[in-house]
């Protein structure tokens, strides 16, 4: 009788939700069109592009052959006889799935102390990669170092070290009369 | 009718003060790690940017100290509320001011507006050129996101302050009323303990994955410690600008699914989990709501982008949705793809579905943002008990048992007060997307980016920018401190003004 019960339960309860599903199954399929990337890989010329095209218009580049240049970042992370590199240009970033050898080519990764090197990458864009899981990236076919990186120097400034002093000193005396006012209990 | 009226004292107004200036003593005490930080790394321009910070909050939590003392009625709840929104608003001020120093944030509402992100677990970000920021910087922005989620104020005054009186009422004025241990110093300190044990096992996992990735040991450690915090604290910050994608790797998504999940989790649950009950993990209204409500959304999402045909195999499909409705609904915000594609990509019914999941958020008392699990579970109950009352015979008595820790039966009033806070949320999150297409932006970005900053997720779909109107970052900075501290903290924090203005 328990059981039966359950079981009655479990059927109404998935009769009342199977509603809700198919409203979302029903918009899904009518936003179809408008969502449905390309997925054919064009073959031909390399159309140049900047990162933030990749993401923004990734239907119109799936598949395609791309040209961008950008700053190595962070670090090379070898996995195997391939490695990911991370580029960045002034839109954005992505992710550069290639062989050990071309990683090898890049002396210089970008981050706080350094600018990394220039690199032009030529290589197929998948906005999702059915190698990687889904993951948006470019499989390079051939990598050039444009310009080589190097480190970047930060000056200290002169009236921030004094300000720090001056604070650090103010903090001090305020500290001594809350002290002696007894408010640090 | 009986008009009740309160009257802020003298009193009460140091008392404001003294409490608070404890609190901002606090913030300048931690902003000396990022400094070591940068001492370790070389940054020196760094270096003494937190020193600035640090002594300047030093002079001002003096300043407050001198100015104030303790309240002569002890701390009463509107002292309670207001500290804590008070306490938030001076903290962000002071926190965001080695962000400005450093050159990475445009203006100075950028900073603050990152800090407050941070503070409220949010996740959303106008840093600019992330990619180049000192390690200080990251280690600031990351324990920002960790301590907001755990509670800075009552954190801070269970450290500054021992058997500080009425200190509960600061608790719950942070959004948070968990009373794990008889007072709320040994409750702080529990929340502490549960923390800091999921900060050495959750660091240590993502340092060893980051190693098997291919990052050099240092890197695999800071970026495991900062993905750590960004993980439990449900905050989504990540040191790279392209957040968890950058590390293209399965393994560590899966290590920081479980971190996620466990940081939107009630701290209570945590508690009795550690104390061997753990058949609560079940029978909690809390998860049972998270899971059935995650399964569900994650089904639609499923289901919608392979009649979409979004992705071409069961892994990527598995390993983009599954893991972008876990980042939502614990409102952490990782992502592993472009912000782009919740717009562009992705069925608009995905999207529809992800906002709802980001607004239903995990649980109380945890660090996670959202209606929370209980309220929802709560308002259900509820509407059952409508439906078996109108089904049953008229002499019968209907009770619903809610179970949280034990079983209690469902009371008007607490349907009544979770009723309220959802509808408060669902009024901001009208708000934001109204305001978001008034300002040009297509109708499902708006909708996507103000369920993500209501409910304190951070995920984005490309809205939130540096170019994005200044209205509308203090619109959202004002909307993340208020969903994060549950609106009443900051309702008192302005009758407070209100009263002062009109005196």
């Amino acid at each position: 009788m328990r059981v039966r019960w359950k079981l009655a339960k479990f059927i109404l309860t998935v009769t009342a939700v199977l509603p809700v599903v198919f409203v979302f199954l029903v918009a899904g399929a009518l936003s179809r069109a408008d969502a449905s990337p390309s997925g054919n890989a064009l073959s031909g010329e390399a159309v140049r592009v900047k990162i933030q095209d990749l993401a923004g218009r990734s239907s119109e580049y799936n598949g395609r052959k791309v040209v961008f240049s950008g700053e190595a970042i962070g670090d090379i992370m070898y996995r195997g006889q391939h490695a990911w590199v991370n580029v960045l240009d002034s839109t954005g970033a992505i992710g550069v799935f290639m062989p050990r050898e071309f990683a090898q080519k890049i002396q210089h990764l970008g981050d706080y102390s350094h600018k990394g090197d220039t690199v032009e990458v030529i290589g197929v864009f998948s906005i999702s990669c059915p190698l990687h899981n889904g993951d948006p990236d470019v499989h390079a076919e051939s990598l050039t170092v444009l310009e080589s990186g190097k480190t970047i120097l930060h000056p200290i400034s002169r009236e921030r070290v004094i300000l720090s002093v001056v604070l650090a000193m103010a903090a001090g005396y305020l500290g001594y009369w809350a002290w002696k006012a007894k408010k640090l209990a | 009718m009986i008009k009740v009226t309160y009257r802020l004292t003298r009193s009460d107004v140091l008392g404001i003060f003294f409490y608070t200036g404890k609190v901002v003593l606090w913030m300048g005490g931690l902003m000396l790690i990022p400094a070591v930080t940068a001492l370790v790394f070389g940054e020196w321009p760094s270096l003494f940017d937190f020193l600035i910070g640090s002594s300047l909050s030093f002079c001002v939590g003096f300043i407050f100290l001198l100015i104030g003392r303790p309240s002569q009625r002890g701390l009463t709840w509107m002292l309670g509320f207001t500290v804590a929104a008070f306490s938030w608003l001076v903290l962000m001020f002071l926190a965001a001011v080695p962000y400005y120093l450093s050159g990475h944030w445009g203006a100075f509402v950028d900073a603050l507006f990152d800090v407050m992100s941070g503070f409220t677990t949010t996740g959303v970000v106008l840093v600019q050129d992330l990619d180049h920021i000192p390690n200080s910087i990251n280690m600031w922005r990351h324990i920002l996101t960790y301590l907001g989620g755990q509670g800075m104020v009552v954190l801070a005054l269970t450290v500054l302050s021992k058997g500080l009186p009425g200190a509960f009422k600061l608790y719950v004025g942070e959004a948070k009323d968990e009373r794990l241990m008889p007072s709320v110093g040994q409750t702080a300190r529990a929340i502490w303990f549960i923390s800091v044990v999921w900060l050495i096992v959750g660091t240590v996992a993502l340092w060893l994955s980051g190693l098997a990735i291919g990052l050099k040991p240092v890197r695999a450690f800071l970026h495991g410690l900062w993905i750590f915090m960004g993980a439990w604290s449900t905050g989504g910050f990540a040191p790279q600008s392209q957040n968890i994608m950058y590390y293209h790797s399965f393994l560590l998504e899966a290590v920081t699914v479980p971190i996620m999940i466990a940081g939107s989790f009630n701290f209570g649950l945590h508690f009795a989990i550690w104390t061997g009950k753990r058949s609560e993990i079940y029978r909690n209204l809390e998860t049972r709501v998270f899971f059935v409500t995650l399964s569900l959304f994650t089904l639609v999402g499923f289901l919608s982008t392979v009649t979409a045909g979004v992705y071409s195999d069961a892994l990527s499909l598995a390993r983009r949705i599954v893991y972008q409705f876990i980042s939502a609904q614990t409102t952490t915000g990782f992502s592993n793809i472009f912000p782009q594609q919740f717009v562009y990509h992705w069925p608009t019914v995905v999207l529809l579905a992800m906002t709802l999941a980001m607004l239903f958020g995990g649980s109380a008392s945890s660090t996670a943002g959202g209606f929370k699990g209980v309220r929802v579970g709560v308002v259900a109950k509820a509407i059952r008990m409508e439906v078996r009352k109108l089904m049953a015979p008229e002499s019968a008595v209907i009770v619903e048992k809610v179970h949280m820790g034990q079983d209690s039966p469902l009371e008007d009033r607490n349907v009544k007060v979770a009723a309220l806070i959802i509808l408060l949320y669902i009024v901001i999150f009208t708000i934001g997307t109204v305001a978001g297409v008034a300002y040009g932006y297509p109708l499902p970005m708006a909708i996507f980016e103000a369920g993500s900053v209501t409910g304190n997720v951070g995920l984005s779909s490309g809205l939130t920018s540096p170019l994005m109107p200044w209205p509308l970052k203090i619109l959202y900075i004002l909307m993340m401190w208020m969903a994060r501290l549950e609106f009443m903290s900051v309702f008192v924090f302005f009758a407070i003004l209100w009263r002062f203005g009109r005196r």
